[in-house]
Formats: structure tokens, sequence, C-alpha cells
């Protein structure tokens, strides 16, 4: 308060209140730099005197913004990342918390249960959709979108006519099925020769995980930007001595010499033998079938060497084999 | 550290898209959907440039840039853009009064505040938002319509009148009207010729627009800044922002009403919203001018205050603009990502969307990571537009503006040749001859959007194959 010819008044000059400095009536235009006198209003800009806002509050406001913008959009990068599924996890959990239990169990407990177990893996949850147990059916479907997964094709099948594609990516023991629908066109023009993949290349897909009571547990990919090989399949050689757990998923040739032949249900364990290691190659009785019968001669009789493509799998710890791609002969060669 | 490398990349990539839209959108006329489409050609080229999940930060980001930066040509070098309706007139006034940087500055707080009410309102766009959009989506054409008829009533007689003649009153009164029906109908009708027989080639299909705009808005400013030859005068490097909190206030409400009818009203700019707007919620205007605290004693020099009102009006009109400008262009964006049960492909509008739409769709989730991008490229586009508009009022009295606007003609030629080829060119020569009139006959110029409104209304309304069979097209 500072008193103006006889009266006390609160107005404020650009420098602080009024009274304060000498030339108490006489500041300048804080806009444009003109003596203002007396005014509250500059004659010469118009400006305001009083009630602006000083330019480093307001820089400091816009400082704090990008501090929060920047952890903001850090933690949103990082939680909103594509959920990563193994897929030997996710057919696990659809196992176990879907087909063994959807007969037996009320669906909507069913859903509860896989809903929950899903949602560990997914840091944002609106990823995670569901959607509710039909009426009559009881059918019901969990999707994560996006999730993403990591294996080898070991199946490709092209739907020309309806424009659709289905891949089997497989981890070495599991396989999930990647469809597109009425993407098959749009993926080859997009990604040109790398679509569709070669059998065996090691790929990542970004899509919509669905795990379907009706339908399994399957994976929709509408993006072919979300498409990419990471690593193209090259024919290797390997020893079965050399063979380990690190190496399950992978494709090899592998020599070896037709030792025992046991029938544990309904596969052939056919175990092959190099250099006094043993490795078992399975190989299931609607996989055996579907061979020429050379084939199967050539695989079920012992002394007999073979080179085979086969893919490493796991049972209970210990690497064995499966045949890579059986529908292709030249994928079983007899050794002279 | 893996854990660290997706958020790294996307912030490298958002802090790359605020320094080129910063840098290029800077550049008079240069639009940033220009700007966007050659990106996106460049990307689609070469998919490594950007990983996929960070094309959506880096393109919002230097829409962000250009929502803050395009102040710069707009206020100090007088090249308008289709949004230039939101803040051209006070900016431009006060540019001839030296106070640029209030202008400059007062916009850009406009739309960094705007920035924050994007992210504020995310309650409103996923609870509110969608049923307005299911709403009101089936009764569009005639909003459109209704659109149309105020903006040609908007056009009032702007001469004074003066004349021997009656012929000569009539002409001086009544020109801007006649030139403005003029625009808005030759543009319709162009419009419609341009949606149902094209000449851009497919393949440019996602651009075909950006030729008719260069056209009507980019051109003919380029083209009026070089016959004018304006000196832009001396500007005064001011030490504050000359307005208050409640300023704000009332320019952010008038500003999120018109951007959140430009964001969703198809071919609705942010001129257009800024004018509804402005007059839906005009009531500040109608007060009195104020005293500030008028003492008693009428011979103290303290009693003299100068009428307030005009200067309110042109800090609210430059406020309001900045916030409506970010909601139309981020905001229409932003509004793709709103993911609900109900709009399950989003609710996207706007150029950006557009362009991107052949290559991307939105996910859960992404809508946070667009946020985060929004606050943290806004914030940094206000120091780019803070720092650029320091060198603007140390350096535009001796600045020779002619030679930019030659350059900036020369690349947005190349721009259009290079995205549409020929075809391109001459669709843009057509538009520059309607959009010189409201240049030269001084009415608005957002008539020219009747490019987009009439054949869109009509389209929704069931009428555009009828239309185009009368008159010849179909």
């Amino acid at each position: 308060m500072v008193e103006l010819n006889g009266e006390e008044t609160t107005e404020y000059s650009a420098h602080g209140e009024i009274g304060e400095e000498d030339e108490a009536y006489y500041w300048e235009c804080p806009t444009c730099g003109d003596q203002a006198e007396g005014y509250l209003t500059c004659p010469t800009c118009g400006a305001r005197i009083t009630k602006s806002i000083s330019l480093g509050l307001i820089n400091k406001i816009a400082f704090a913004t990008i501090i929060i913008g920047l952890l903001f959009l850090g933690t949103a990068s990082f939680i909103t990342a594509p959920a990563e599924f193994e897929i030997g996890a996710t057919m696990e959990i659809h196992r176990e918390e879907i087909m063994d239990r959807v007969d037996l169990e009320d669906p909507a407990r069913v859903l509860n249960d896989a809903f929950r177990r899903i949602r560990r893996y997914v840091l944002y949850p609106g990823q995670v959709d569901y959607q509710e147990p039909d009426e009559e059916s009881g059918d019901f479907s969990i999707s994560v979108t996006p999730a993403r997964i990591v294996g080898r094709v070991s199946e490709v099948e092209l739907q020309e006519a309806d424009d659709h594609f289905m891949l089997r990516i497989t981890d070495g023991d599991d396989d999930i099925r990647v469809r597109g629908f009425n993407a098959l066109s749009d993926f080859r023009e997009q990604l040109g020769g790398k679509f569709p993949p070669n059998l065996f290349d090691r790929v990542e897909i970004i899509g919509s995980l669905d795990l379907d009571s009706q339908w399994g547990a399957q994976m929709y990919l509408s993006l072919p930007q979300r498409f990419r090989v990471i690593e193209s399949f090259e024919e290797q050689r390997r020893e079965i001595a050399a063979i380990g757990s690190a190496d399950i998923g992978e494709y090899y040739w592998v020599s070896g010499t037709i030792g025992e032949i046991s029938r544990p249900g309904q596969l052939r364990v056919i175990e092959l033998e190099d250099r006094g290691v043993r490795i078992d190659l399975t190989v299931p009785d609607f996989i055996f079938d579907d061979l020429p019968e050379e084939k199967q001669n050539l695989l079920t009789t012992p002394g007999t060497t073979v080179d085979i493509l086969a893919q490493v799998g796991e049972f209970r710890g210990n690497p064995q084999l499966d045949l890579a791609n059986p529908d292709d002969p030249d994928t079983i060669r007899e050794v002279q | 550290m893996d854990f660290l490398y997706r958020p790294s990349v996307i912030i490298g990539y958002s802090l790359l898209g605020t320094l080129i839209g910063s840098v290029f959108c800077s550049i008079p006329s240069l639009h940033i959907y220009n700007l966007a489409g050659v990106a996106f050609v460049m990307w689609l080229g070469v998919r490594s440039l950007i990983p996929y999940y960070a094309l959506a930060p880096f393109f919002m980001s230097m829409v962000v840039a250009f929502s803050f930066m395009n102040t710069i040509p707009m206020t100090f070098l007088g090249a308008f853009d289709e949004s230039a309706g939101a803040t051209l007139l006070p900016s431009a006034a006060m540019v001839s009064q030296g106070k640029g940087k209030d202008a400059s500055l007062l916009t850009g707080i406009g739309t960094l505040i705007g920035a924050l009410l994007l992210i504020l309102l995310t309650p409103f766009f996923y609870v509110i938002w969608p049923y307005i959009y299911e709403i009101v989506g089936a009764h569009l054409h005639w909003a459109l319509g209704v659109v149309m008829v105020f903006y040609i009533m908007s056009e009032w007689p702007k001469g004074a009148g003066r004349g021997t003649h009656p012929w000569t009153k009539f002409k001086d009164a009544w020109r801007n009207v006649f030139a403005g029906l003029f625009t808005f109908t030759a543009s319709a009708m162009f419009g419609l010729i341009f949606t149902t027989q094209s000449i851009i080639p497919i393949e440019a299909a996602f651009q075909n627009i950006m030729p008719v705009f260069v056209g009507f808005f980019a051109f003919p400013s380029i083209i009026q800044s070089l016959i004018a030859d304006y000196d832009v005068p001396k500007q005064y490097d001011s030490k504050q922002i000359n307005a208050d909190w409640k300023d704000f206030g009332y320019g952010s409400g008038v500003g999120v009403v018109g951007g959140l009818m430009a964001a969703y009203l198809p071919a609705v700019t942010a001129g257009i919203g800024a004018l509804f707007a402005g007059h839906a919620t005009n009531h500040q205007a109608l007060d009195k001018p104020k005293m500030e605290d008028p003492p008693e004693d009428s011979d103290l020099a303290i009693d003299y205050v100068m009428p307030e009102m005009y200067y309110r009006q042109e800090r609210n009109f430059l406020i309001s603009g900045g916030v409506g400008k970010i909601f139309y262009y981020v905001g229409a964006f932003l509004l793709l990502f709103v993911i609900t049960d109900m709009t399950p492909g989003g609710m996207g509008r706007g150029g950006l969307n557009f362009i991107l739409r052949p290559a991307f769709s939105p996910e859960p989730g992404d809508y946070w990571l667009i946020s985060g991008t929004i606050l943290f490229s806004a914030a940094i586009s206000f120091f780019m537009l803070y720092l650029v508009t320091k060198l603007c009022i140390k350096y535009i009295h001796n600045f020779d503006a002619a030679m930019l606007h030659y350059f900036a003609l020369i690349v947005v030629t190349v721009i259009i040749y290079f995205m549409t080829g020929i075809p391109g060119l001459i669709i843009t020569a057509i538009t520059t001859i309607i959009g010189m009139v409201p240049v030269f006959f001084n009415c608005r110029r957002s008539h020219c959007m009747a490019v987009l409104l009439v054949p869109i209304a009509l389209n929704m309304a069931g009428y555009g194959d009828l239309i185009g069979q009368m008159l010849g097209l179909v």
C-alpha cells in the first residue's frame, strides 16, 4: 500500500509496488519499452502494465512439462510394449486353464482363471480383452493385443482364392498357428520377397493372441509391418554328440545309424547313433503313415545309416529329434 | 538394460519428429501434411528408417511441432494455411504495432495449454466422446449443411459503401460478399469434379488432396506476400506475456469448443471452428471497458486507463486460436487411439489419419504412448517457438522475406511434382486461381474449404451420385 496524492492504492508498476522507487508514476512499458508514465495501459502499444505473466514462469511450466512428458512417454513406452509370449508357455496355459477344464467346470470360472493367468504376462491391463461365455455353447475367448512370439516357421499354407494365409510357428516342442485373413495380397505387396517366409526361417510376429475355448490358441496378424524374418534358414549339419539343450527349436541335418525302435503309444521312438552317442527320433503314427513306403522302411531297418533334416526338441530335459519336413522325401535319405 | 531400448527409441524418434517438424514448418506455406506425406513415402520405401512402434510417436511429434511452429510464418511472414482464420487478424495487427513477440507467444502458450488440456480431457474422450461420435455421426450431413449456411451468412458486407454513384457504393460494400459466394461456389464445383473424376494417379491417392490445399492456401499466401512486399516493422522484445490467467481461462474455453468441432466435423478446420466457437461464446466482448480499480479522484494520472476491450479480444483470440489449432491438428489424430467397445477402430479424423491409414492401425495402450509424445513434444516445441520468436524479433525487420517465399514456392512445387506428378501441378494451378479471389477481394479464405464440405455433405446425405449425374460427372 502506498499513498498517492493523499489516497492509498495497491497499484503496482512493472518494477514493483508503486512508491517503492522514486519514479513511482513513471514506468516503462514491459512490452514496447516506451515510457508509459502513470498509465496502466501503455499509450504506445496498448499493452497492460500490470496483470501480466512473466516469461520466466511460462518457461518454468514448459520445462516441467518436458520432464513430466519424458517420464510419461518413457513409462508408457515400457508398459505398452507387446506382451512377450513363449509358444510353449502359451500352449501350456491354454491346455491347463482351458482345454483340460472347459468341459468340466463353469465356463465363467474357467475364463476367470485363464484370464488371471494370462494377465500376469501383460503390464498394461488394456491389452487383455475377453469375450464372455456364450449363453448356449459356453464358448469364450481371451485375446492379448499386441502380443509377440518368436519361433521358426514349420508350415506355410496359402489360400490364394480367399486371400488368407496360415503360418505354423514352432519353438521345437509346441507350435501355434498364425493366421492372416484377407491379408495375403497386402503382405505380399508390402513385404515383397520376404513373404511368405521360407520353411524354418526364424520369425518375429506381433499380433493378436487369441485363446479360444472352441478354436484353440491362435495368433492373428493384420499388419505386414508386424512381421519380420529375424534369421533366414540356412541348412547346417550337426553331429549327434554336439546337440545340446541350446539347440532346442533349431533345424539341422543329422546323420546316424538306426538302432532300437520302440512304440510307446501312438508314435515310434527311433534311436539314432553316431560315434557311440545316441539320440531319439520321435515319429508320430500320423506322420509315419503318410511317409512313402521306401522311407518307412528306411527308418525302421536297424543298422541303416540315414541322413535326416530334423528339428531339435526336448523330452524330460533331454534333446530329441523330430522330422523337420516329412512332406519332403528328400529330407530323409539313406547314406550309402 | 534391454528394457530401456524401446523407450529410448520412442523418445528418440519423438525428439527427431519434433525437431524436423519445427525446422521445416517454420518455412512459410510448407504444411505439415506435405511434410508428413514425403516422410511417409520415404518410410514406405525404407521401412527400417523408423521402427513400426515409433511410427505414430514420430508423426505425432511432427504434427505437435507444426501446431506450435506454424505460428512463426503466420505471424511474421504472412503465410496463412487453412487454420489461419483462428489467429490471423490480431497477430497481423500486433506485428504491425511491433508486438510480434506477444502475438507469437500468446498463440504458443495457448497451444501449450491446449496440449495439457488434451491430456486432461482423457476421461471425457473415453466416457462421453464416443457417444457424441456415434449420436452425431448420423446427422453429420445436415450439420455440415448448417456449417455452410452459417459460414456464407457470416460473410457480411465489410465495405463502408462509399462512392459517387450507387453502383460504386454497392460495389464497395458488397464486393467481399460476392467474392465469398464466388469462392465458395467455385470451390464446391471443383470439389465435386475432383472427388468424382480425380486425375491424381491412384498410387498417390493418400496425398490426392495436397495439391488442392496448396493451391487454395499456400500459393495465394506466397503470391500475396511477394506482391505486397510488406516490410515488417521493428519488433519489441517484451519481458512479459501481456495477459493474465483469466485471459487464458477464457481463451482456452473458446479454443476447446472450436477445436473439438474442427477435430470432429469433417472438412471443418480450426479457422471455421474458431469462428463458431467465437460466436457461441463471445459474451465477454459485450462487456463495457473496465477500469483497473478506478480511483475516485479523476485528476490522478493513474485514473487514465485506456479501453481494454479491443486488446482483451485480441488476446483471447490468439489464445483460443492456439488451443483450437492443437485440438484440430493433434486432437483429431489423438482420437484415433481412443479405442472403446463402441469405437473399436478409434475416432480419428484429419489429414495425418488419412496419410497413415494404409500402413498403420492403433492398438490398445497406444493412447498413453501418444499422450506422452504430445506432452514431451509440446514442451520442446514451445521452447523452439520461443527461440525462433526471439530470433525473428531481432532480425525480421532486416530480413528479406521474399527470398524465403521464393524458396517455399520451389520446395512446395517440387513436393507436389514428386508426390502427384504433372496432374497435381495442374490441379494446383486451377485451385491457386480460385484461392487468389479471397486475397484480392477480402473475403474469407476458408470459403475454399467448400471443396470438401460440399462433396462430403452431399455424399453423407446420399445425394453425391445424384448430383454427380446431374453434372454429367458419373
